[in-house]
């Protein structure tokens, strides 16, 4: 399969699911405006379909295929770890969306967050460990080196996901007060994120992130 | 909304419906052989070239092919030229990863018409 090709089958793979979803969120939200649905039931929908968006995201994980070029030892280390990081992934996603729809509502947001945060380590403690096949390999060139689109696509959600999961806890803890300011923030850090990663590649050499 | 009919194979049941709906039945059908689960089993340690994966199995090399060409068909797996070889790593996402493992350990086969004419030129069953 070409790159191109490659490219077009992850943001099918996510397109699908994501509108999904998107749809999902804004039936919730329009649903609690005209009173079909209480403040409570609203927000437990609403954050549950984020959990579904990071089930997407790591079940496509490892259908990303890796460059060759760099050996069938990377390539066989990169898929392993990919493999099992979107195995992490999918099953924190669905715990997240789990504990939001089961759990009382003053435990959700805490008890939601403590599981997305632990998956997310996990799988970034994967990639860590596995995704190099010696030690000479530094991870950050191994992790970005093989970037092509589409992966640099479900990192960018990843990192969106992960920063939007966190206004739960802060909100909790701390109030709209706090939770509306690091909001705003987040939306200036997310596109910034994605500069700096296109400038990366781009002072790098990657033609295709 | 109706079912399409199949003709002499009978009508589509709704489960079969709905995974050709989600473009799912080209992965069910390349999953239902033992051949190719086995070729995707080997693919998890890392890529292979064809003729690697082709001296583990006892069949001969078109069939194999054929078995890529499903695989390939379904995205479980992209192939890449190198020099005279074509290398083959697995590329399948979590949930066939996990149909996978529902079909190895449940042991699936596909008994309808396209598997067997696919598998048997005669297009009768061979077991």
């Amino acid at each position: 399969m070409t790159e191109v090709a490659e490219n077009k089958s992850i943001f099918k793979a996510l397109a699908v699911p994501f509108a999904a979803v998107f749809i999902a969120m804004i039936g919730f939200a329009l649903a609690r405006e005209f009173g079909l649905l209480g403040m409570d039931a609203g927000k437990r929908g609403a954050a549950a379909m984020m959990g579904l968006m990071l089930c997407a995201c790591g079940n496509v994980l490892p259908k990303i295929a890796r460059r060759l070029e760099l050996g069938r030892e990377v390539a066989a280390a990169y898929a392993s770890a990919d493999r099992l990081a979107g195995w992490v992934l999918l099953l924190t996603g669905l715990a997240w969306a789990g504990i939001w729809v089961f759990a009382p509502i003053e435990a959700a947001p805490i008890g939601a967050s403590l599981a997305g945060l632990g998956g997310f380590l996990f799988a970034l403690g994967v990639w860590l460990a596995k995704a190099r096949p010696t030690p000479n390999y530094s991870v950050p060139a191994v992790l970005l080196s093989t970037a092509i689109a589409g992966r640099a696509t479900v990192f960018m959600l990843l990192a969106s996901l992960f920063l939007a999961g966190s206004l739960f806890p802060i909100d909790a803890v701390w109030g709209d007060a706090v939770a509306q300011p690091i909001a705003i923030l987040f939306s200036f850090a997310i596109p910034a994120i994605a500069v700096v990663i296109a400038v990366w590649a781009k002072v790098r050499g990657w033609q295709n992130v | 909304m109706s079912v399409p009919s199949r003709g002499k194979q009978g009508d589509l049941t709704s489960f079969r419906y709905l995974a050709k709906c989600l473009s799912m039945s080209s992965v069910f059908k390349a999953l239902s052989d033992p051949t190719r689960r086995e070729v995707l089993s080997l693919l998890r340690a890392g890529p292979l070239s064809a003729g690697e994966i082709s001296d583990r199995f006892d069949v001969s090399r078109p069939t194999m092919s054929a078995h890529f060409a499903v695989l390939r068909e379904a995205g479980l797996v992209t192939s890449e030229k190198q020099g005279k070889s074509v290398i083959y790593q697995l590329q399948m996402s979590v949930l066939e990863d996990a149909l996978l493992g529902f079909a190895k350990g449940f042991g699936w086969e596909l008994k309808d018409q396209d598997q067997t004419t696919a598998d048997t030129p005669s297009g009768k069953d061979a077991s």
